[in-house]
């Protein structure tokens, strides 16, 4: 195993002394209780290795025509629209808000294409940059026009009961899979987490915001003298009475126990130095910029800024890359449910979040990896939305909710410049696909969501068929 | 039989009158078999079909009997469930007289150093969504898993909450305190040890509606937190413990005991 110091790769170190106090807060957590907080020094963490992942949720249902499934209008024009049963109004952004009103394409051959609200024309990073690295799957089947329905669909791959969320999500399996040494193994920020068979350690810790997440990491400002806080963790691992535990046979208690265990072990890593950037100062006391400060250039959010999706992009980025997390959920966008707004409105809502998305995949593709490479070499992304909006507008003007879905996958394990599935030509439908000629066939089947999740799973190695559906191969590198 | 063994095994091997922690006690009496089933005809229909009648929804009709725990994986009645933040917010503040309110430091791009302090933040309200309550824009339903998150949380929230309120207490007449009703500021565990144990029988029927005798067994562990606690060493810059903190402890043992987080 190679060592990494402080020294030769920022923010990476591994020691026995690390090791053993990994194992030491798997095993003993229990037994130790949380003591001794007053005198933690920063904790070291484990390198980064094996696969990461980001999932990065937009929610609202996104406008697929401005972004990863658009129509060009030199086919599709407009006064066509009652034959088409399209109508995607392009001119609409030309000049607006900074938008060309342009499709996005790669440079050279690819099959790529991206609607207008993907970049800002001054933009000097564009997500066609990473083209090679990026696969686009469309017409997907989402069977709803419900939000919750269609976001936990997409989470976990399985059909909601009612708004009821099946199975686990997909963040959940993989490090139940993975079972990864890492203080925070699944982290997830405003987005829901889900698990329906695996053990507490595979939940996500889910926090609203970047200061929340803070409060978690870090000791209650009202600790007791460490001799009590020692009693009071022996007291809260201890069995209780028969009469309690037989209360428990559907393991509810049992389940807390453990979340609490696995919340003091994350408190005595001291992470929340590691998660400072959104307030921490632009210079340190020498004068020189701090780290902080690169983190909100680079993502483009203001000193105390939590709330915004380049700081939510950030947080994503940090945590693999400081091997807090194995797997990172984030709600990277704003809501764009925009009913009753255009072009204009859904792309000032929708283009943050796909900016923050492309900001990540340039911090991720400049990010050495201590294995080699870059972080984006070892860091598999998705972003979705629980489903699209209409092909045409609707008497308000803007666009309701529409049945087919698409979304944008990238990174490790990935086949770049390649785009799975369609929409149909005719009101964006979703399509019938055959799987291994990667073309429509009216003999295929739907693409839904959990054809994503497998595939997914399998980009790592990871048994797929938790799902029960085959992964997409041809999206596999 | 796989109920009855379940029980026995837990009696002999972890649970018991005063937890795990508790000094040996006498060996529990055999353990009687279970009742019979009931007759086939005496039972709901839901337990006929091998289902908990207190699960599947709809009131099951008075008068008749639970469901068979043997046909329905050692359990009856419904599943107990974690308290949501609303409820621990309402529980808090009936059981202690006040809620957890700290200063928070809001973040915002609006005023000068990305900052400001609310003094008197009332925490479970504003740590809602992350605790798992929903927005109503992107869910509806309040995440009641057991996460780390809620843990965490709900320990700060009982420092603060039992720190407060121990203090609020200690300047009530002793006739209307919440927390120290059966024993003063100076009755220590040597001392008066009925006084303590009469309290503690009190706060565990006002915590977890649990009704105790002062003698019972179980309050053992708590009565050793308290003892602890009560006579802890000089530590720095902090005095020795007093039976404040003592109660201080067992109020945080308490509220964050998973008999006072479910229902």
């Amino acid at each position: 195993m190679t060592k990494h110091t402080r020294e030769n790769v920022p923010g990476f170190s591994l020691s026995r002394r690390r090791v053993l106090a990994g194992t030491s807060a798997a095993i003993g957590s229990a037994a130790v209780g949380m003591f001794g907080f007053e005198k933690l020094a920063r904790a070291e963490l484990p390198v980064p290795s094996g696969r990461a992942f980001i999932f990065c949720y937009f929610p609202g249902g996104w406008d697929q025509l401005l972004f990863l499934d658009p129509r060009d209008p030199e086919r599709f024009p407009d006064s066509d629209r009652a034959q088409n049963l399209f109508e995607t109004r392009y001119n609409d952004l030309d000049g607006v808000n900074g938008f060309g009103g342009q499709l996005l394409r790669p440079e050279g051959e690819s099959p790529l294409v991206f609607g207008p609200a993907a970049a800002r024309v001054a933009d000097a990073v564009k997500i066609t940059d990473f083209a090679s690295r990026i696969a686009i799957v469309r017409g997907i089947n989402m069977s709803t026009l419900g939000h919750e329905v269609g976001y936990r669909y997409f989470l976990t791959g399985r059909f909601p009961v009612g708004n009821n969320a099946r199975g686990s999500n997909y963040s959940t399996e993989i490090v139940a899979q993975m079972a990864p040494r890492r203080p925070i193994a699944n982290l997830s920020l405003r987005v829901e987490g889900y698990n329906d068979r695996h053990p507490g350690t595979a939940s996500s810790l889910r926090v609203d915001n970047i200061n929340d997440l803070l409060l978690v990491l870090q000791p209650s400002e009202h600790l007791e003298r460490d001799g009590v806080e020692r009693a009071l963790a022996d007291y809260g691992q201890a069995v209780g009475p028969c009469s309690v535990e037989a209360y428990d046979r559907r393991g509810l208690l049992t389940a807390m126990r453990g979340a609490r265990s696995q919340g003091d072990s994350i408190v005595r890593e001291n992470l929340a130095g590691r998660f400072r950037f959104v307030s921490d100062p632009d210079t340190d006391a020498m004068g020189r910029d701090t780290e902080a400060r690169r983190i909100r250039a680079h993502y483009g959010f203001l000193r105390g800024d939590a709330g915004s999706p380049g700081a939510r992009a950030a947080l994503a980025a940090q945590a693999i890359k400081l091997g807090v997390s194995q797997v990172v959920s984030v709600m990277i966008g704003n809501g764009t449910d925009t009913h009753f707004t255009g072009n204009p409105g859904h792309a000032a809502q929708l283009y943050p979040g796909i900016r923050a998305f492309t900001l990540l995949l340039k911090d991720l593709a400049d990010s050495p990896h201590p294995q080699g490479g870059s972080f984006l070499d070892h860091t598999t992304l998705l972003g979705f939305s629980e489903f699209s909006r209409t092909a045409l507008f609707n008497n308000y003007g803007g666009r309701d909710h529409h049945l087919t879905g698409s979304c944008i996958l990238a990174g490790a394990g990935i086949r770049g410049n390649t785009v799975f599935g369609a929409s149909s030509n005719v009101g964006m439908a979703p399509a019938r696909w055959d799987f291994r000629a990667n073309r429509a066939s009216d003999s295929g089947e739907n693409i839904k969501p959990e054809h994503v999740g497998a595939t997914l799973l399998s980009s790592a190695g990871l048994d797929p068929y938790i799902l029960r559906v085959e992964p997409i191969r041809a999206i596999l590198a | 039989m796989r109920t009855h063994l379940a029980l026995l095994s837990c009696a002999v091997l972890s649970c018991g009158p005063g937890g795990s922690t508790a000094p040996p006690t006498p060996p529990a009496p055999p353990v009687p078999p279970p009742p019979a089933p009931p007759p086939r005809d005496n039972i709901t229909p839901g337990a006929a079909r091998g289902v908990d009648p207190g699960t599947v929804g709809g009131a099951r009709p008075t008068g008749l009997p639970l469901g068979n725990p043997e046909m329905n994986d050692g359990h009856v009645g419904r599943a107990p469930r974690r308290l949501d933040v609303r409820q621990l917010h309402e529980a808090l503040l009936n059981a202690l007289g006040v809620s957890w309110t700290d200063t928070r430091t809001i973040a915002s791009a609006e005023v000068p150093g990305g900052s400001y302090r609310d003094e008197n933040a009332d925490m479970l309200h504003a740590l809602a969504a992350t605790l798992g309550q929903p927005d109503y824009q992107n869910s509806t339903a309040e995440a009641l898993d057991p996460s780390p998150t809620f843990s965490k949380l709900v320990g700060d929230a009982a420092r603060k909450a039992c720190r407060d309120g121990v203090v609020a207490d200690l300047a009530r007449p002793q006739a209307s305190r919440i927390l120290l009703r059966h024993a003063t500021e100076r009755d220590t565990a040597a001392a008066n040890e009925a006084a303590v144990r009469a309290n503690l029988a009190y706060l565990t029927l006002r915590f977890w509606a649990r009704s105790l005798r002062p003698t019972d067994g179980e309050l053992g562990p708590l009565l050793r937190l308290f003892t602890q606690a009560s006579t802890a060493p000089a530590e720095g810059m902090r005095a020795a413990g007093t039976p404040a903190d003592g109660w201080r402890a067992v109020c945080i043992a308490l509220v964050t005991d998973n008999q006072f987080l479910t229902y």
